[in-house]
């Protein structure tokens, strides 16, 4: 190859990678549409939603004598550097106590703060991306109703070239698959696992770019925050019943009476609390996948 | 040809089957003997709540002695429990995690509960009944402990 064509190949290269960039930049067409929008949600349901998204599995603070104390700090270590949980609770100073409605949704369906920067996948919204809006207006509703914790948050300790924000535009750009893997997304069975659930965020392997490894969907993998391994949950691994399931999810119990341990004890604590019509579908959809 | 006598047959048996237990764990591929050991002890625990579980699923096989003997056997082994990771051994099998170490008076008090819930139970249980509630309070004293300590 001759000089020329290299410094064009170059040059091409760069022109794609800002242009990439910018794309990053522009925010989704559906959080424009809602930016002006408030609504008034259910915070009963709200409620329900936010023990089904497991979101105090992450950002429960140190203090647990404190219910629903959601100023973070959980320190997550991973190929990137340490993410360590933010404090989300209703906190103006140090929490979300600021945000309007708009800015919630934004987070969970774009992935970007109030300030249009963006989130590390960490924070699972490629998967809270798919909740349903009215259960985002019910959660934010029932956000409201908890405690303001004034904690700040412990900066994140990342990497380079990871450090840089922007490059998760990139990421999103090239990564974020917002199909569902199992049908449209219209069951609840799936609505259940691959948005509330998130369970293929530590139950699917991750490529060398942080991205969810799709044709290896529930297939376990290296934990992606510590040591050791996240076990399959696949069918073709886990020989377990629906029955076998729904007891897991119920007391955490697997069928040789070994406790669930790590994460999984403060998914358990959410799971437990869900309909036993939820947790059949959640095993349902385990149960099925191929 | 004559039967071997009952020692014989008896110091055959121990062998075999502590031959299959150092099979199995060689297969688990833990190398560190103070692991292992640790590690037997939970599933020494484990294989006691499987007795408790498996008279909760199936109410016909309530036997209130051997529910009871479960129950002071997990009681006993969590006694044991600070004793067997007093000294921070590794092993990549391992699933313990580095916590145990730095907050060890905590890992410390939250086995001692198990052992007091699991006491206190064994006096408790009269019907099958019981087991279900006594398996839910007995894994939410497991759960208290691995949220912390275990990966």
């Amino acid at each position: 190859m001759d000089l020329s064509a290299t410094i064009k190949n170059l040059v091409f290269g760069l022109f794609v990678l800002s242009a990439l960039s910018l794309l990053s930049f522009i925010p989704p067409a559906d959080a424009q549409q809602n930016k002006m929008r408030e609504v008034r949600g259910d915070p009963k349901n709200g409620a329900y939603v936010f023990r089904a998204a497991g979101c105090n599995s992450c950002h429960l603070g140190k203090d647990k004598g404190l219910k629903n104390n959601l100023s973070g700090g959980e320190e997550f270590k991973t190929p990137f550097g340490i993410f360590y949980a933010p404090n989300v609770s209703m906190s103006e100073k140090y929490g979300i106590g600021k945000w309007t409605y708009s800015d919630f949704y934004r987070s969970l369906k774009s992935g970007v703060n109030p300030e249009g920067k963006h989130y590390y996948p960490a924070f699972p919204y490629t998967s809270y991306s798919k909740i349903k809006e009215e259960d985002i207006a019910d959660l934010w509703a029932f956000w409201q109703t908890l405690p303001a914790v004034e904690i700040p948050s412990k900066p994140h300790d990342i990497k380079f070239p990871f450090n840089f924000r922007w490059s998760l535009g990139i990421w999103k750009t090239l990564f974020w698959d917002k199909r569902h893997v199992v049908g449209d997304g219209g069951a609840r069975s799936t609505y259940l696992v691959e948005a509330l659930g998130h369970c293929a965020e530590c139950h699917t392997s991750r490529n060398q770019f942080g991205a969810l490894n799709r044709d290896k969907w529930m297939r376990g993998g290296s934990n992606p925050s510590g040591k050791g391994n996240i076990p399959s949950i696949h069918p073709k691994d886990l020989k377990w019943s629906k029955k076998d399931i729904i007891e897991y999810l119920t007391t955490g119990l697997t069928p040789e009476f070994d406790v669930a341990g790590g994460q999984m004890v403060s998914v358990i604590k959410n799971t437990s609390k869900l309909t036993l019509e939820d947790k059949t579908l959640i095993a349902e959809y385990l149960f099925n996948l191929r | 040809m004559p039967y071997p006598s009952f020692k014989i047959l008896f110091c055959f048996s121990v062998m075999l089957l502590a031959l299959i237990g150092s099979l199995a764990f060689a297969h688990d591929g833990v190398k560190n003997k103070d692991v292992q050991a640790r590690m037997v002890l939970m599933s020494n625990m484990a294989s006691n709540m499987k007795v408790i579980g498996k008279m909760a699923r199936n109410p016909a096989e309530f036997d209130r002695k051997r529910a009871e003997e479960a129950l002071i056997e997990i009681a006993r082994l969590s006694e044991q429990t600070p004793d067997a990771f007093k000294k921070e051994a590794n092993d990549p099998k391992s699933e313990a995690k580095a916590e145990i170490w730095t907050d060890f008076d905590n890992f410390k008090k939250l086995s001692e509960n198990l052992m007091v819930d699991a006491k206190n139970l064994a006096g408790s249980v009269k019907i099958s009944q019981n087991l279900r509630p006594a398996l839910i309070k007995l894994s939410k004293s497991c759960k208290g402990c691995h949220s912390k300590f275990r990966e």
